[in-house]
């Protein structure tokens, strides 16, 4: 912690209001945001084939859940893990009216006006379901109401499930079961979804900067107090739910006209909690965090599918080899063999650099070509920006020679692959247990991931953004502090 | 009409009588004072009077009006405002920022203006911006507006939240044990503080503290409670000679 | 009105059954929580590896037609019961233990991701198929029993007493023993019990040995009993279950959570006697949140909420 108090990223960076300057600047944000949706849609669409849409729609849907999670979890400090649900809602009634009304020839309007209705009447139920959920939170705290939240998330879940018209249906009501609600025209376009991410960053930025949203703030910091200063504290976690959830039920609306139904494997507790898990790896309370770690952790989900088998032995002989670099470097470490702050001679921290880019390149080569192009951009964008952010700071050495030495690592254990993999085979009881097994990519995500969750969690639990919005002035403490004694804020 | 009369305040915890019939009234621009030894059940009485606690029976009237039971943001918004023994700042805020939440207890503009952010909210967030500077000025804090109000210093962070409190606009400020853990010139500067909120500012000030000589030199008046009961009342010099008090503070007279 | 009634008593049996498994995972949970305010995800994944070690036990390392069915089953119950409790430890060790101090969300997603790398990671390990099941003559025990009309297999019968007995002996620790003692210590204030001497770190340990290895039992006797296919998510919903019947009870409460359990098995046999199968995993939900909103610190939990 800083000996003299450090300046905070403040949540009222507004500037002061100027009438003039106000309008234009609104105006044209708004045109700009209009045009380059035009633009989107009219060229860059008509190029996209089936699945690079998929990986699109879905990444910005999940963007735009996390930051109405993260306006509950983070911004009010509420514990809510079911938000699985309020997606769900927001679908099934869009999906349902939409069926019952539009298909039917009921209702007729040009499908994207009608589109937008039933975006609203997502919003609308799954607010109400907000409310449902935000009043008991006026009797429960922390671990009680997450675990609350999480049964209101699987009670709507099973209801959905049994609403199949039958005996076990209340009223009769046909919601399409445990199939899901099928044949939903599909009227989303990816600049709809689009603009409701951007709408929903700024809804949520522009509340922020409000003396308005610090009320939330306070409710997280300390209930009690806001409520000795006068903040309405149940009214204010109950806004948030509401709020929280009219967004997810827009998401929702919206991915019911894309998916064409609503099945129910969709939101089960399992999107609920990797819904937690991009607001909390992003940063709880950090808009731009929830957002990034929604789009990035979609798009690695969807992405990872595609990538080949690997026969379990490459696989044991990879995490073998790791485990020795690991133990490796600890034990040089330890040893102060390694000193790997500023100290090294820029001849290794090149050679290092070079290899990274060496088995990036590999990579690529192997795996690339079967991979979306979606997926290529997202990635080049991703090293760009680290690279941007690692040279921007005063301790950029040290930190290419980290990489560096990475990068070497990784190189290391790659290439040293086959060398282990051989001799693997020729021990007779791992072939016969392992021999002919290939982990498929699909399967092995789920494992990777949840890993790579605990590990991101055990490194840095605040997460990556922690409480703050993405600045110049975060990334160089960032940086700054990992280098130097360890990161606080 | 007395700013805050509190009649037969009384709370049950279970089987324990945490606070026992306790009255007193307060007049437009006292310096009160409630005092007494550990556990006298000071803290108890700020909590029934701010909305906290629920009384099991009696009743508080501020301003003549009855505000029993009601809740705490109520109470703050009819112009009670307390701080804590503990310290309760909003730890990751700025110290601008928590200053600025007290004020937004008197803003006007609807949740919609602010999501969309349209003038009347940015002019109003402005406005309380300024409000809050001014405060900080007042209380010398100006120069670490940005700063992290859980970074501050200990005696900077007990101006912070009389500033907070200030900035809701009371009638009545309510502090508990604000001088705990300062050091002799802290304090007197402290007094001073206090002094001023009531001369410059009007307000009516009731103040906790085990500081007898805090509470003395500053405090018009004075309560002093033990075990839950109210054992004397009175101007300071009357309250430094009662033999109750000293009993209670120091034991039996030898 | 429908209901089969000459059936209920039969029903309320299997509850019991049901319950008795509910209640040895939720017993670890109710532990788990007392001690480190952890509400452990991964808790119901022991579970299923308790159950996945019964079978490896008895269906693969060791042969059955060679072995005495009863000492099988006290293998089968070692093996489970030791391997849970190891998995337990390690557990605490590397992925909590780090995080005493973090945020409490971030310890639950740590919480869920175990739970994930157990069930998909597992799947990758045990990749058989068709699915495993312990075949039904392992368990000896599975002969019916007619009492006065009900049919009780004498394995319901046994996993109520297994239960029983390892609930008086989890009681008779924490009350009588310094260990038990001091794990009540911790439950009541961390960081005092620490200040106090209290070797925090060894209570923390013991409390997962008993609560993993008490959940591996519970696996071992579902899967023996029950009879059910395995895969790596068969921990997953009675996890849940298991949790809200902790929570029940009153969170922290070692007889709350068998009472919980207990009450959590028949609540879903009589929601499945009445007709309504496909709410059965519903009922949980519902009663936890009526739990929650009426009386949140459970049936036998304090309602005190200091300011």
């Amino acid at each position: 912690m800083a000996a003299t108090p450090a300046p905070v990223a403040s949540v009222l960076d507004s500037a002061k209001f100027h009438a003039g300057r106000f309008w234009t600047a609104r105006f044209s944000s708004f045109a700009v945001v209009g045009l380059a949706l035009y633009a989107f849609h009219n060229f860059v669409t008509p190029n996209l084939g089936i699945y690079d849409v998929r990986l699109i729609v879905l990444a910005f849907l999940f963007g735009t859940l996390a930051v109405s999670l993260n306006l509950i979890n983070g911004i009010t400090g509420q514990f809510s893990i079911g938000h699985a649900a309020f997606y769900l809602i927001g679908a099934i009634t869009a999906g349902k009216l939409t069926v019952t009304f539009y298909k039917t020839g009921i209702v007729q309007m040009p499908g994207t006006l009608w589109l937008l209705v039933m975006v609203f009447a997502g919003a609308a139920a799954a607010a109400v379901a907000g409310l449902i959920v935000g009043l008991p939170s006026l009797r429960l705290r922390g671990d009680y109401l997450a675990v609350a939240t999480l049964g209101f998330g699987e009670i709507v879940n099973v209801i959905q499930r049994n609403q199949d018209g039958g005996k076990q249906s209340i009223a009769g009501l046909d919601l399409g079961g445990a199939y899901g609600l099928q044949g939903v025209p599909k009227l989303t376009e990816i600049w709809f979804v689009l603009l409701l991410f951007i709408v929903t960053v700024a809804l949520t930025r522009n509340l922020i900067t409000c003396a308005h949203g610090l009320s939330f703030l306070a409710v997280r910091e300390d209930e009690l107090a806001a409520d000795a200063t006068g903040v309405n504290a149940t009214r204010t976690k109950v806004t948030a739910f509401i709020l929280g959830a009219a967004i997810a039920g827009m998401a929702g609306a919206l991915y019911a006209h894309y998916n064409g139904s609503v099945p129910p494997d969709d939101f089960k507790m399992d999107t609920s909690f990797i819904l937690v898990a991009m607001v909390v790896i992003g940063g709880t309370g950090s808009i731009t965090g929830a957002a990034a770690a929604g789009i990035t952790l979609k798009l690695l989900e969807e992405g990872l599918r595609k990538v080949p088998a690997i026969p379990a032995i490459d696989l044991y002989a990879l995490i073998l080899l790791a485990i020795a670099a690991f133990a490796g470097y600890r034990a040089l470490a330890r040893r102060r063999k390694l000193n790997l702050d500023g100290k090294l001679r820029p001849i290794w921290v090149t050679l290092g650099s070079i290899l990274c880019v060496f088995v990036v390149w590999l990579g690529y080569k192997n795996y690339g070509s079967d991979l979306s192009w979606v997926l290529k951009v997202a990635a080049w964008v991703f090293m760009a920006l680290l690279l941007a952010c690692i040279l921007s700071t005063s301790s950029r050495v040290a930190y290419l020679a980290r990489f560096g030495f990475f990068g070497f690592c990784l190189a290391l254990i790659v290439l040293a692959k086959p060398l282990v993999a051989g001799p693997l085979r020729g021990i007779e009881p791992v072939v016969e247990l392992v021999g002919q097994t290939t982990y498929r990519a699909a399967d092995l995500r789920w494992a990777i991931f949840s890993l790579a969750l605990v590990f991101v969690m055990i490194i840095r639990p605040q997460g990556v953004f922690g409480h703050h919005e993405f600045s110049w002035t975060f990334v160089k403490r960032f940086f700054a502090g990992r280098v130097g004694e360890g990161a606080s804020a | 009409m007395s700013v805050l009369d509190v009649q037969n305040l009384t709370i049950r915890f279970g089987g324990l009588v945490a606070v026992n019939n306790v009255s007193f009234q307060i007049e437009q621009g006292d310096l009160f004072g409630l005092i007494g030894p550990n556990g006298a059940g000071k803290t108890t009485v700020f909590n029934m009077v701010t909305g906290v606690y629920r009384p099991t029976s009696g009743s508080v009237k501020f301003n003549g009006r009855e505000i029993t039971g009601l809740s705490p943001n109520r109470v703050a918004g009819l112009g009670i405002c307390r701080t804590f023994q503990n310290i309760r700042l909003f730890s990751a805020l700025s110290v601008l920022e928590n200053v600025v939440i007290g004020a937004y207890l008197r803003h006007r503009t609807s949740l919609f203006s602010a999501l969309t952010y349209l003038p009347p909210a940015c002019k109003e967030t402005e406005r309380l911006k300024n409000e809050a500077m001014r405060l900080l000025e007042v209380m010398d804090l100006s120069n670490v507006a940005d700063a992290r109000s859980a970074d501050l210093p200990y005696g900077k962070q007990r101006r912070l939240e009389i500033a907070r409190a200030m900035a809701t606009q009371p009638e009545l400020l309510l502090l508990d044990e604000p001088a705990a853990g300062m050091n002799p010139q802290e304090k007197e500067d402290l007094q001073k503080t206090v002094r001023r909120l009531r001369d410059e500012f009007g307000k009516t000030v009731l103040v906790i503290e085990h500081d007898m000589r805090f509470v003395m030199n500053l405090c018009e008046k004075i309560v002093v409670l033990d075990h839950g009961e109210e054992i004397a009342f009175g101007p300071p010099e009357q309250i430094r000679n009662d033999p109750k008090v000293i009993e209670a503070y120091l034991g039996e007279p030898v | 009105m429908g209901f089969d009634w000459e059936q209920l008593p039969q029903q309320l049996v299997n509850g019991v059954q049901q319950g008795a498994v509910y209640a040895l995972i939720a017993l670890g949970y109710t532990m788990v929580y007392g001690v480190l305010r952890l509400i452990n995800f991964a808790h119901g994944d022991i579970y299923m590896v308790g159950a996945y070690l019964a079978y490896y036990t008895s269906m693969v390392w060791f042969s059955r037609d060679a072995m005495n069915p009863y000492l099988l089953l006290a293998l089968m119950l070692l093996f489970a019961m030791a391997g849970c409790a190891l998995l337990g430890v390690l557990i605490e060790r590397f992925a909590y233990r780090p995080l005493r101090n973090a945020p409490r969300i971030s310890v639950l997603i740590t919480a869920v991701g175990i739970s994930l790398f157990l069930e998909y990671a597992g799947r990758l390990v045990v990749q058989t198929s068709p699915q495993p099941a312990i075949v039904q003559d392992v368990n000896v025990w599975s002969k019916p029993m007619h009492i006065g009309g009900i049919t009780v297999q004498q394995s319901q019968l046994a996993m109520l007493i297994v239960t029983l007995v390892l609930m008086t002996l989890l009681w008779a620790f924490v009350r009588r023993t310094s260990m038990g003692r001091a794990m009540r210590a911790v439950s009541h204030d961390f960081s005092t019990a620490a200040l106090m001497g209290v070797n925090v770190d060894r209570v923390v340990i013991v409390t997962f040995i008993i609560g993993s290895g008490l959940a591996g039992a519970g696996g071992m006797m579902s899967a023996t009993a029950f009879g059910t296919p395995l895969n790596t998510f068969y921990g997953l919903l009675p996890g849940v279950k298991a949790f809200v019947a902790a929570v029940l009870g009153g969170i922290g409460n070692i007889p709350g959570a068998v009472v919980g359990g207990l009450i959590m098995g028949l609540a879903e046999v009589l929601v499945i006697w009445a007709g309504y199968a496909g709410y059965r995993d519903a009922v949980a939900f519902v009663i936890l949140i009526v739990i929650l909103l009426f009386r949140p610190g459970g049936l036998f939990g304090s309602t005190v909420d200091k300011v």
